[in-house]
């Protein structure tokens, strides 16, 4: 008689259901083909498919009739960036609404009728920006180019206004050597105390210093800014103000105080000549924008936009076939009446596991080795960690979902259920693992779900040994691991009741004792 | 036909049977009740060791509850039941390795060849490989499909899917056999192979219950028990079963002439019959207590009347037939017949 109860017997008897799990896979080529490849091509036409940069927007310009803006429609949309093609200009919300009713436009930049008293008076104009979209992500990518945009035109006026305070500071020319002169006859005036002399260089320095300031006009604040920035100097602004009071105050005074006042006087001509000459050399765009932000990634980590999902796709279709497959395996055996022979057998609940555990592993990982290989051979993806760290995390990613399968199949009466559920569980990995939104953007109320998936450890896992080159975390496998492990005893529990035989409990038993005497 | 190894009867089985005749199976009052009328009712019934034991009845009639009950997939509600000396919801490995079980419908894999599917069945018993290896080149010699091993089942024949499964529920030699309609939808030829193997199986010693829907197939057994709408009608032996259909023996008489009423009444008494019939001109079918002891008589009255007696023979009525006369009468129904 065979080894029913020792070691040997149970490895045969999960041995048997090893081979048999594996065999009936692979002996349907077709079947793996399709699950392999299907997913392959969905990645494919997504990787050849997907465009990272952000949409180029059909935009309509509404210019108010009188305005003016249809004639400089053209530079308005230069104005908007890049991401903004227009395609009209026309002078009402109506009609622009009507073009985005009919897709020739995506949205509608309205600039308001009254913009320049508006901002005369005080008060920001608004321009704003019309859509139709309901996709939150497509609304927010609108939302940033709303913002990006009129950031833009601000820029763009402003840096209209210094290009015109530039050209009327080429026109203080003449003031300035004009009232260089004077100081110079108020200086050997003073030194001859020659009253007159003095009085008339006054009266020609306050003369020419109140011509320098209508010439500046309002971008002698502008000046002062430049200033303050080329020299780091104090708060400065109305010092040309102040030096024309300075000069009327001359009037009058003595020979000690003329001589220390004309030389301070001197020195500031120097420096406003010094200003003008900054203000005029400075890139006007550099004058609007002082700073500019650049990203660095001080890893050097380049990864190509394709490859980063990647990860997310082998683990996520890993977790899906390998949890399918676990889920129907044993929905089968119970369809087809194989639990009932099972039950009749020496077999175990836990003999019955481990088979169908280490079949789904060879299955699971040879599935995760074509859909890498794929990746590699079809877009050149290359993990920069250990090979070995990335097999491990696909197999962490097969153990945890063959659980799931199997509690699944608990819960399924059919075939066609257990494949529904494993759909749903799908669709919720999708949502929750980090494939497409990272778990961080979720509500910490909400995350314990992902962390419900064998996927979202798979993905964190995969990202840091493909794009860090490093060993996923311990907290990670650790997670994995635990996850992996109470599904596997749950499965075993629901496994033993489906293959044990119908004991009674004890208080059944005496139910049954009694029944008969 | 080749043969399992255990050709002759096992030494330790013999043993057992010179001792006693032992019981494999003992039921009282068992019952199982799935809902409203629908189980198994107070079966009461014994099955000897070596022996084959038919179990008939329509279908939906418990058949199959039966052998869950015995096999311990179900629990029963009430009374004793007792497989090998054991309650079956007691086995252990050990006591199930002694079980063999063909279920009505194929749990085989058909993407497994016949080999691998049988190589599976003789793994789920602990049957390492060089013991697995003698017993499926013996065992698919036993049903015939050595020659096909390597056939995968989806391309096999509907014949040899259930050989496969007969062959599984032998793999392991075990000792109690239970058959739940092993040759229902299979066609007459392999159907009268099937019990030429059943036969076979209880001259090497085993106990086999079988389930079938086929009443002709009552024949081959040893006894008999006859189940409808979840309750035991009775269980006898295949000749009792008749004697119980017809009311005793039945015996045909051929007369060259046709009897007057006056010459039947006398036959009737003289052959003490407990029913009559006459089927066509001259011929007459009785109900009698012992068809062997009564024919001499017959004839000795119809010599000494002048009547001429061409045939004188006992009727076998086909099992079909027992099974509907059976049913009718112990259900409270009226039997058909004269």
């Amino acid at each position: 008689m065979a080894d029913n109860r020792g070691i040997s017997g149970g490895f045969t008897r999960s041995y048997a259901f090893f081979k048999k799990d594996v065999l009936e896979v692979l002996r349907q080529p077709r079947l793996l083909l399709t699950l392999v490849i299907g997913p392959f091509l969905i990645l494919f036409l997504f990787g050849i498919g997907f465009d990272p940069d952000p949409p180029v927007l059909k935009t309509v310009l509404v210019a108010p009739p009188g305005s003016g803006l249809s004639e400089r429609s053209e530079d308005l949309a230069a104005a908007l960036g890049a991401q903004a093609n227009l395609v009209g200009v026309v002078p009402s919300v109506d009609e622009a609404t009507a073009m985005i009713d009919s897709r020739e436009a995506n949205i509608a930049v309205v600039i308001p009728e009254d913009a320049v008293e508006t901002v005369r008076s005080g008060e920001q104009a608004v321009i704003t920006i019309l859509h139709d979209q309901i996709d939150p992500f497509e609304a927010g990518v609108v939302e940033l180019f709303a913002v990006g945009a009129i950031n833009q035109v601000n820029r763009e006026v402003l840096q209209d206004l210094v290009v015109m305070g530039q050209e009327e500071a080429e026109q203080v020319e003449q003031p300035l050597p004009e009232a260089r002169a004077a100081v110079e006859v108020m200086e050997q005036a003073a030194r001859s105390e020659d009253d007159d002399a003095f009085e008339k260089g006054r009266s020609d320095l306050e003369a020419a210093l109140t011509n320098l300031s209508a010439e500046l006009g309002p971008s002698s604040s502008v000046l002062n800014r430049v200033n303050e920035q080329t020299t780091g100097g104090e708060e400065s602004e109305g010092a040309l103000d102040a030096a024309i009071s300075r000069v009327k105050a001359l009037e009058g005074s003595t020979g000690e105080e003329r001589v220390a006042e004309l030389e301070a006087l001197s020195a500031e001509l120097d420096e406003m000549e010094a200003t003008i000459e900054d203000f005029r050399s400075l890139d006007p765009a550099v004058l609007v924008s002082p700073f500019r932000g650049e990203a660095v990634n001080y890893r050097n980590l380049d990864v190509v936009d394709m490859h980063f999902y990647i990860p997310g796709v082998v683990s996520l279709l890993v977790q899906h076939l390998t949890l399918t497959f676990a889920a129907l395996s044993l929905v089968k055996e119970r369809s087809q009446g194989a639990v009932e022979l099972f039950r009749v057998s020496p077999l175990s609940g836990g003999e019955m596991l481990a088979g169908k555990y280490l079949a789904n592993v060879v299955v699971g990982l040879l599935v995760g080795a074509a859909l890498t290989a794929a990746a590699v051979f079809a877009f050149d993806f290359r993990p920069i960690g250990s090979w070995l760290w990335y097999g491990l995390a696909v197999l962490l990613v097969v153990l945890a979902a063959q659980g799931i399968g199997f509690v699944l199949s608990a819960l399924a009466k059919t075939e066609s259920q257990a494949v529904q559920y494993a759909m749903i569980t799908l669709l919720v990995s999708i949502f929750f693992c980090g494939f497409f939104i990272s778990i961080d953007r979720l509500l910490p109320s909400v995350r314990p779900v992902s962390y419900l998936l064998p996927a979202t450890y798979g993905i964190r896992a995969l990202q840091e040994v493909s794009f860090w080159g490093r060993a996923p975390s311990w907290e990670l496998i650790g997670g994995g691991v635990v996850l992996a492990l109470v599904l596997a005893l749950l499965a075993l529990g629901l496994m033993r009741r489906s293959v044990r035989a119908a004991r009674p409990s004890r208080r059944e038993a005496r139910a049954l004792e009694k029944a008969t005497a | 036909m080749d043969e399992l190894p255990q050709t002759e009867p096992e030494p330790e089985l013999l043993e057992e049977a010179k001792a006693e005749p032992e019981l494999a199976i003992t039921t009282q009052r068992l019952t199982k009740e799935f809902e409203e009328g629908v189980g198994v009712f107070d079966l009461d019934l014994e099955v000897p060791q070596r022996t084959i034991f038919g179990f008939i009845g329509p279908s939906g009639s418990g058949k199959t509850t039966t052998i869950r009950l015995m096999t311990g997939v179900v629990r029963p509600d009430s009374g004793q039941l007792t497989v090998l000396g054991k309650q079956p919801v007691e086995f252990d490995r050990r006591d199930r390795a002694d079980l063999g079980y063909m279920p009505q419908l194929s749990v085989l894999y058909p993407e497994l060849s016949i080999r691998q599917n049988l190589s599976f069945a003789a793994s789920l018993f602990g049957m390492g490989w060089r013991e697995r290896h003698q017993s499926l080149k013996e065992t698919l010699g036993f049903v015939e499909l050595w020659d096909d091993r390597h056939r995968l089942l989806r391309e096999s024949s509907g014949g040899m899917q259930r050989r496969l499964a007969l062959a599984a529920t032998l793999i392991h030699n075990p000792e109690l056999l239970f058959l739940d309609e092993p040759t229902a939808g299979i066609d007459p030829v392999l159907r009268r192979k099937f019990w030429d193997h059943f036969l076979e199986l209880k001259d090497q010693g085993r106990t086999l219950f079988i389930t079938t829907q086929y009443v002709g197939e009552a024949a081959y057994c040893d006894q008999v028990g006859v189940l409808a709408d979840g309750r035991l009608l009775t269980v006898d032996t295949p000749d009792g079963l008749r004697r119980q259909a017809m009311g005793g023996e039945v015996l045909d008489l051929k007369f060259a002439a046709s009897l007057d009423p006056a010459q039947i009444e006398e036959l009737v008494r003289v052959a003490s019959a407990t029913d009559w019939d006459q089927r066509r001109y001259g011929e007459y079918r009785l109900v009698v207590e012992d068809a062997g002891e009564v024919s001499p008589a017959i004839g000795a009255w119809a010599r000494e009347k002048g009547l001429e007696l061409e045939t004188a023979e006992p009727y076998l009525p086909p099992f079909d037939d027992v099974f509907v006369e059976l049913v009718g009468r112990l259900n409270g129904g009226e039997p058909n017949g004269g």
